[in-house]
C-alpha cells in the first residue's frame, strides 16, 4: 500500500487499513484531474449540490414543526413563520431554495447543450442527471402542496388530474395517486411521506451515482474535447488540474457569488412578485371556492404551455399530457439524437447555434405563457412555440449532420 | 478573454430573466398607492386601535397571537389586555372571534374571511383601494357596492368615519359614455362598417383611461354625506390600518431586511476574499 507508506503507524494509517479514506479523497478530490479551461457555466453542478444540502437541512427542521393534517397543515406554516425560533428564516430558505434548484439546474442543463457534456461517453451520466431532474420535479410538486393553501391544493388538484386522461385506467389511477376522489388529506399525508422520505432518498441515491459516472468518464469542458487523450509521462492530462485546490477554491468564489444572489432574494424578495410563493397561496386550501386563474409554479409553466398549446381529441386532453412528457423524454435523447462531429458550440456551425437559440426562446416564452390566462393569440403562439421545441429535438439528427463544423483543437483553449 | 465575454453574456442573460420577471409582476392601475411605511410604529398601533374597533367583531386574525403587538409594535401588554382585546382570551391567545358560522352566513351570506394574511394575498394597494371603494348603491343589501370589489358582502363598516360616497357626474358621464360606444360598437361590428368599429373602440379606450384617471387622482367619488372625519382623515385611518394588516401578515418583514442586509455585507467580503484566493492559487495554471 503506497498510500499508507507515507503514514508513519498514524491515526490515517489505522483508518486507511479498514476503510479507503485517503484513497477515496485522492482518487475524487485531491488528484481528481479536471480540465483547467472550466468556465461561468461549470459552477451550476457544485451549486446544484449545494442547495440540496441547504433542502435536507432546512426541510429537517421544518418536519420538526409542520402538522401534515389538512386540518393543521396551512396554520403550522404560520406556526413556523411566527412562533418558531427563526423559522421564517428556515421556510424562505427552504422555498427560495425549491426555485433557486431549478434555476441552478436548468443552468447546468443548459452548459451540456452548450458543450455537449451529454455526448459519448458521457450518455449515462446525462440519463442519470436527467433522472434526478425527473425527480427534483416530483419532490417540487409534492411540496409544493405541503403549505396547504389554495394554489398547493388546486395545482396538486389540475396536475393529478392529468393523470386521470389516460384512457382506460386513468379514473382508477387518480384515485390511486389521490388515496381518495378528490385532493385530501390523505393526499397531503402521502405526498408529506414522499417528499420527506422516499423521494429525497432516491435523489441522493442519484447524485451519488451522477457523480460516480462523472468521476470514471471525466468532465467535459467548454472546447469539448477529451483531456485524458493528452496525457504527461506520469499518466496525468497535460490539460488537467487536481480538483482540489483549483477547483475547490474556484467553487468557494462561485458559492459566495450565488449565496448574494440568493440572499438578495431571500431576505427581500421571498415572494418574487408572486413567482416563487404565490399570493393565492397565502388563503387556506378550500375545496369549494376554485382561484380566478390556476397556474403552476415558474419551474413548470414551459411544459403547462405546451400542455394547453395542444388541441384536445374528442373533450380529452390526454394528446396535450402525451406532449408534456413527451416534451421531456426528448431531453433524455439527445445523446443519440446529436449527431454532428463535434460536441462544444465553439466549432458548431450556424445552424446548431441558430436552433439552440431558437429551442432556448421557446423555453422562455412557453414559460412565460404557462402563467397567463389563455387568450387565441397567446394560445397561437404557445402552438408555434410547442412547433419549435420539437423542432429542435426532432430535426437534430439532420441538422447537426448537416451543420458546418469548424477544425476541433487538440489541447484546451482559454 | 473568450472567458469574461461568456460570463458577461451569462450575467447578461441572468439580469434580463429578472427584468422579465419584474415586468411580468406589475401590477394594474386601477389600484390606488397606498403609502404604508412599516418603520412607523406609531401607524401600526393606530391600526390595531382601528382593526380592534372596527374589524375584529366579525374578522378574526387566528394566526397571530395578541402579544405580537407588544412584541413588536411596543404597545404596554396592559393596554393590549385592556383597550385591544374584547373575548376575554389570554394575551397569549389568538386573535380568534366569536362569530358562530351560521349568524354569519345569514347576515352576509358568507363566512367573513380571516385577515392575518389578507395583505400577502391581495396587497396593501388594494386593500386602501377597497376600503376607499364604497359607494351608495340601493340595489345591495347593505345599500353600498364597491368599485373593487363588485357585490361585495361586507357593509361599508367605516361609513360614519368616512360618510357615504357617490360616484361624480364626470364618473357617471364617462361610464354612460362606454355603455352608449359599446351599443353603437355593437352595431357598427353587425353592419361591417370598419370605420365606426375604429372610433367606438377609441371612445371607449379613451373614456376607460379617463375613468383610470378619475380613480387615481381621487375625484371618482365624492361625499354625499360627511362622516366624522375629512377626507385627508380617513386616508390616514386607511392607510394605518391597512399598514396594521402587512405587519399581521408578517410582523417580522423589518428584521428580515435588517438580517439580509447584514449577511449580504458579509457575503460581500466574503465574496473578494474568495476571488483573491482563488486568483493566488491559479497564479500557476497556463
Amino acid at each position: 500500500m503506497s498510500d499508507s507508506a507515507n503514514n508513519n503507524g498514524g491515526f490515517m494509517e489505522w483508518l486507511d487499513e479498514r476503510y479507503p479514506a485517503t484513497k477515496v479523497w485522492k482518487e475524487h478530490i485531491a488528484e481528481y484531474y479536471a480540465p483547467k479551461n472550466f468556465n461561468f457555466w461549470y459552477f451550476f453542478g457544485g451549486l446544484a449540490m449545494l442547495v440540496l444540502v441547504n433542502q435536507i437541512v432546512t426541510g429537517i427542521w421544518l418536519t420538526m414543526s409542520y402538522d401534515p393534517t389538512a386540518d393543521g397543515a396551512f396554520a403550522s406554516v404560520e406556526y413556523i413563520m411566527r412562533d418558531v425560533n427563526w423559522g421564517w428564516l428556515l421556510r424562505y430558505m427552504h422555498s427560495t431554495g425549491a426555485s433557486a434548484f431549478f434555476v441552478v439546474i436548468y443552468l447546468h442543463m443548459f452548459r451540456a447543450m452548450l458543450y455537449g457534456s451529454y455526448r459519448a461517453p458521457r450518455e449515462l451520466l446525462w440519463i442519470f442527471g436527467m433522472i434526478i431532474y425527473v425527480l427534483l420535479m416530483a419532490e417540487a410538486f409534492m411540496g409544493y402542496l405541503l403549505p396547504w393553501g389554495q394554489m398547493s391544493y388546486w395545482g396538486a388538484q389540475v396536475i393529478i388530474n392529468l393523470f386521470s386522461t389516460v384512457p382506460f385506467i386513468g379514473e382508477e389511477l387518480g384515485i390511486w395517486i389521490r388515496g381518495d376522489y378528490v385532493v385530501s388529506g390523505a393526499t397531503l399525508t402521502r405526498f408529506f411521506a414522499l417528499h420527506v422520505v422516499a423521494v429525497p432518498i432516491a435523489i441522493l441515491l442519484m447524485v451519488f451515482l451522477h457523480l460516480v459516472a462523472l468521476h470514471k468518464v471525466g468532465s467535459n469542458n467548454p472546447d469539448g474535447i477529451e483531456i485524458k487523450a493528452n496525457k504527461d509521462e506520469n499518466g496525468i492530462p497535460k490539460d488537467g488540474i487536481p480538483f482540489h485546490p483549483y477547483y475547490t477554491v474556484k467553487d468557494i468564489m462561485g458559492v459566495a457569488g450565488f449565496l448574494i444572489l440568493f440572499s438578495l432574494v431571500l431576505f427581500f424578495a421571498p415572494e418574487m412578485g408572486g413567482f416563487f410563493l404565490e399570493p393565492p397561496n397565502f388563503l387556506p386550501a378550500d375545496s369549494l371556492t376554485t382561484p380566478e386563474h390556476i397556474a403552476p409554479v415558474w419551474y413548470f409553466t414551459p411544459y403547462y404551455a405546451i400542455l394547453r398549446a395542444i388541441p384536445s381529441i374528442a373533450g380529452s386532453a390526454f394528446p396535450g399530457v402525451v406532449a408534456m412528457f413527451l416534451a421531456i423524454i426528448m431531453l433524455f435523447l439527445l445523446p443519440w439524437l446529436d449527431k454532428s462531429p463535434v460536441k462544444s458550440i465553439r466549432y458548431r456551425g450556424w445552424i446548431y447555434k441558430l436552433m439552440l437559440t431558437l429551442f432556448v426562446i421557446s423555453f422562455v416564452v412557453l414559460g412565460y405563457l404557462g402563467v397567463q390566462a389563455p387568450t387565441d393569440a397567446l394560445t397561437l403562439l404557445a402552438r408555434v412555440m410547442t412547433f419549435i421545441y420539437f423542432l429542435f429535438f426532432f430535426a437534430m439528427p439532420w441538422y447537426t449532420k448537416l451543420d458546418k463544423t469548424k477544425p476541433v483543437p487538440e489541447r484546451v483553449t482559454h | 478573454m473568450n472567458k469574461l465575454i461568456n460570463t458577461t453574456k451569462a450575467t447578461l442573460l441572468l439580469l434580463s430573466l429578472g427584468v422579465a420577471i419584474n415586468v411580468m409582476a406589475a401590477g394594474s392601475s386601477e389600484t390606488l398607492s397606498a403609502n404604508t411605511d412599516r418603520k412607523s410604529v406609531i401607524s401600526m398601533q393606530k391600526g390595531a386601535q382601528t382593526f380592534m374597533n372596527y374589524c375584529a367583531a366579525c374578522h378574526s386574525m387566528q394566526y397571530m397571537r395578541y402579544d405580537a403587538m407588544v412584541e413588536f409594535l411596543e404597545i404596554p401588554a396592559e393596554i393590549v389586555e385592556k383597550n385591544l382585546m374584547f373575548s376575554g382570551d389570554q394575551i397569549t391567545d389568538h386573535i380568534t372571534n366569536n362569530v358562530p358560522e351560521k349568524a354569519a352566513l345569514d347576515w352576509f351570506g358568507k363566512v367573513p374571511p380571516d385577515l392575518t394574511l389578507v395583505a400577502r394575498v391581495r396587497g396593501v394597494d388594494w386593500l386602501y383601494t377597497f376600503l376607499k371603494s364604497y359607494y351608495t348603491d340601493s340595489n345591495r343589501p347593505f345599500g353600498v357596492n364597491n368599485t373593487l370589489f363588485t357585490d361585495v358582502g361586507m357593509p361599508h363598516v367605516l361609513a360614519p368615519l368616512q360618510g357615504t360616497q357617490i360616484k361624480t357626474n364626470a364618473a357617471f358621464e364617462l361610464q354612460t359614455k362606454i355603455e352608449q360606444a359599446n351599443l353603437a360598437l355593437a352595431k357598427a361590428q353587425k353592419e361591417g362598417n370598419s370605420s365606426e368599429v375604429d372610433t367606438q373602440r377609441a371612445i371607449i379606450t379613451e373614456a376607460t383611461a379617463a375613468i383610470s384617471d378619475l380613480k387615481t387622482s381621487n375625484t371618482y367619488f365624492e361625499i354625499a354625506e360627511a362622516g366624522s372625519l375629512s377626507a385627508e382623515e380617513y386616508d390616514v385611518l386607511v392607510r394605518d390600518l391597512v399598514n396594521f394588516l402587512d405587519f399581521a401578515g408578517e410582523p417580522n418583514k423589518l428584521e428580515r431586511h435588517a438580517l439580509g442586509i447584514k449577511v449580504i455585507l458579509f457575503l460581500l467580503v466574503f465574496f473578494f476574499l474568495s476571488y483573491f484566493l482563488k486568483k493566488e492559487y491559479w497564479r500557476d495554471v497556463h
